[in-house]
């Protein structure tokens, strides 16, 4: 089945920006910068203060996609799924949380923190704020596919009719606190979301296919990682 | 698009390590609440979970390790070209309290890598996290993934264990009962946790014809939702469940009136249970169906829930009984009728279950008793 790619965002070290704003995204190792709220959302998320880097950055990414497709403007719910591939998740907030956990037998444990140590939750608030209420999970995905699981499993929501539009993408978020990387980390942080449709095929930028278990992009190529959507 | 099966299944709960051992003593009405021994608890707002005492990690392992071996090693052997999917969702725990000091597995990926090889396997597949839907959605993803033709077999698996990490963040949320987990009973206070694993092989009909696996139960529908409400708090009225549970039934070509038994996510917190009787409420209107949950028994084994639910729920379709909700005294109105303390006779062909998680994931799944 053919699927349209109606638009996109992004959140790097370098820079953040939109696909139909005609930029690529520049990956480069490096905390990713955190745009300014204003920049990106009509008004921000409720909790926005308290959202770490791993939120900041996978919101402004799924705002500036849902921007960019035209479907920012969250006047009711939308059956829109949000499906992000990342490797190391929460783990910087679930380390924060466990040093306010760690002494006196964990009764000064932090509520606020704990509620973001699942790896979702950063979608879950992009969610809240955008009232979509369509699936919204994250998968994980080696360093050389960044994104690639979460495109297929986003592209069988589409095809098996579960929903009309589907965010998907990567996020990872820098993480100063975990001392053991894992040996092929490159250092890359950041966020990149598309928005994918079956419908609203007037504002295509490209699109892609699935044949069996493979996306294939319109010239034909394999796409592996999310970067082959956007580059 | 191909049809899905149960066609192995394998379970660790702190009432047994099997899922014939965890039936036997749900059917006795036995809870595993009990004194935690393995980190201390004294200041926190409870004390208890429901552990499996004696899981020994073996070098360069940890718990969720050991609790994943004791379920594999049920399953295995699996077809060669099985995928795996990886639906726990705090593997990172035991790291994170050994100061990341000790070598073991502590990514998603860590895990799938794990189980396959473990299974001798290629470590094809993915790890999904949903919060505490995770092996519900897991089996959802799955299922799709067999539908399509992608897969003629996937093992979805989970393990999550009682941490001093997750302790203490849910007795900081203020989520635990001081007393007794009671799903839907109206004097419910609060939700108690458990250390629990679960392994489930799903085939299309071919894949399980040509390895000689029998069909255990039919997954016919899957449904995945969002409240979009907040993090921490279900919806009150319930509404992303319903979409969630209408998904479901829909693809499995249910209407209301036809679904037999519902195997809810039944924490025993108020807003928990109270959203699920909404959501009840709201689908099925009046009908009184059996409603159950374990959580009573066995406690809330976060990423394992969805899938130890869903291998409870082939087993009741099997053996034709709905075990008791292990907690239960008085239930509340909404539950009244269909919520019980008792196993009930069943003789229905179809279950649907359900699980809710933070940032306000929903996944159903409807089981089908397989025509002999």
């Amino acid at each position: 089945m053919k699927v349209n790619v109606i638009g996109g965002g992004w959140v790097t070290a370098v820079h953040w920006g939109r696909m139909t704003d005609g930029a690529k995204p520049i990956m480069a190792a490096g905390d990713p910068l955190i745009p300014p709220a204003d920049e990106i959302y009509l008004n921000p998320p409720v909790r926005y203060r308290r959202f770490d880097s791993y939120c900041q950055i996978g919101c402004a990414a799924v705002a500036l996609a849902l921007k960019d497709a035209g479907m920012d403007r969250a006047e009711r719910t939308q059956p829109i799924g949000i499906i992000a591939s990342t490797r190391y998740g929460c783990f910087e907030t679930d380390l924060a949380f466990y040093a306010t956990a760690r002494e006196e037998e964990g009764i000064y444990a932090s509520p606020n923190l704990f509620a973001f140590t699942l790896p979702g939750i950063a979608i879950s608030e992009a969610a809240i704020h955008f009232k979509l209420t369509g699936p919204t999970f994250t998968v994980g995905d080696p360093i050389g596919q960044r994104g690639h699981s979460a495109l297929g499993i986003a592209v069988d929501l589409l095809s098996s009719g579960t929903c009309r539009t589907v965010l998907t993408g990567w996020l990872d978020a820098g993480n100063r606190l975990l001392q053991q990387k894992t040996a092929d980390d490159d250092g890359v942080r950041g966020a990149i979301f598309i928005a994918l449709s079956t419908g609203h095929a007037e504002k295509a930028i490209q699109h892609i296919r699935q044949k069996d278990s493979e996306l294939l992009a319109e010239s034909g190529m394999k796409i592996c990682t999310i970067m082959d959507l956007v580059n | 698009m191909r049809d899905v099966y149960v066609v192995k299944h394998a379970i660790a709960t702190s009432l047994g390590n099997s899922v014939e051992a965890t039936w036997q003593r749900l059917l006795k009405g036995h809870s595993a609440l009990d004194a935690i021994h393995h980190f201390h608890a004294d200041r926190l707002t409870s004390r208890k979970a429901c552990c499996i005492p004696d899981w020994l990690p073996a070098a360069r392992e940890n718990r969720v390790c050991a609790l994943t071996r004791g379920v594999i090693d049920q399953i295995t052997p699996v077809p060669p070209g099985t995928g795996v999917v990886w639906a726990g969702i705090k593997g990172n725990a035991e790291y994170i309290e050994a100061d990341q000091n000790i070598e073991m597995p502590y990514l998603p990926e860590h895990y799938l890598q794990w189980v396959a090889e473990r299974l001798g396997i290629g470590p094809t597949g993915f790890a999904i996290n949903a919060a505490c839907a995770s092996s519900t959605v897991g089996l959802a993803v799955g299922a799709q993934k067999i539908a399509r033709g992608e897969y003629g077999s996937l093992l979805v698996c989970a393990a999550d264990v009682v941490t001093r990490f997750a302790f203490s963040g849910f007795s900081a949320l203020k989520a635990f009962t001081p007393t007794v987990c009671r799903p839907f009973d109206k004097a419910r206070d609060g939700m108690c946790l458990g250390d629990g694993a679960v392994a489930i092989l799903l085939a299309d009909a071919a894949t399980a014809r040509k390895h000689k696996l029998d069909r255990l139960a039919h997954l016919s529908g899957w449904g995945i939702s969002n409240d979009a409400n907040h993090i921490t708090g279900p919806s009150r009225d319930g509404a992303g469940l319903v979409m969630a549970i209408e998904t479901a039934m829909g693809m499995a070509g249910l209407h209301p009136h036809d679904t037999q038994a519902f195997c809810a996510h039944g924490t025993g917190t108020l807003f928990n249970d109270s959203m699920e009787l909404a959501a009840i409420e709201a689908v099925f209107g009046d009908r009184r169906f059996p409603v159950f949950s374990i959580k009573g028994a066995v406690g809330h084994t976060l990423g394992a829930a969805g899938g130890i639910d869903a291998a409870i729920c082939a087993h009741a379709l099997a053996h034709k009984l709905i075990p008791p909700t292990v907690g239960l005294q008085t239930p509340e109105s909404k539950a009244a009728g269909r919520v019980s303390h008792q196993a009930q006779a069943f003789d229905g062909r179809n279950i649907l279950t359900s699980n809710s998680g933070f940032g306000g994931v929903n996944a159903a799944l409807v089981l089908h008793a397989v025509p002999i």
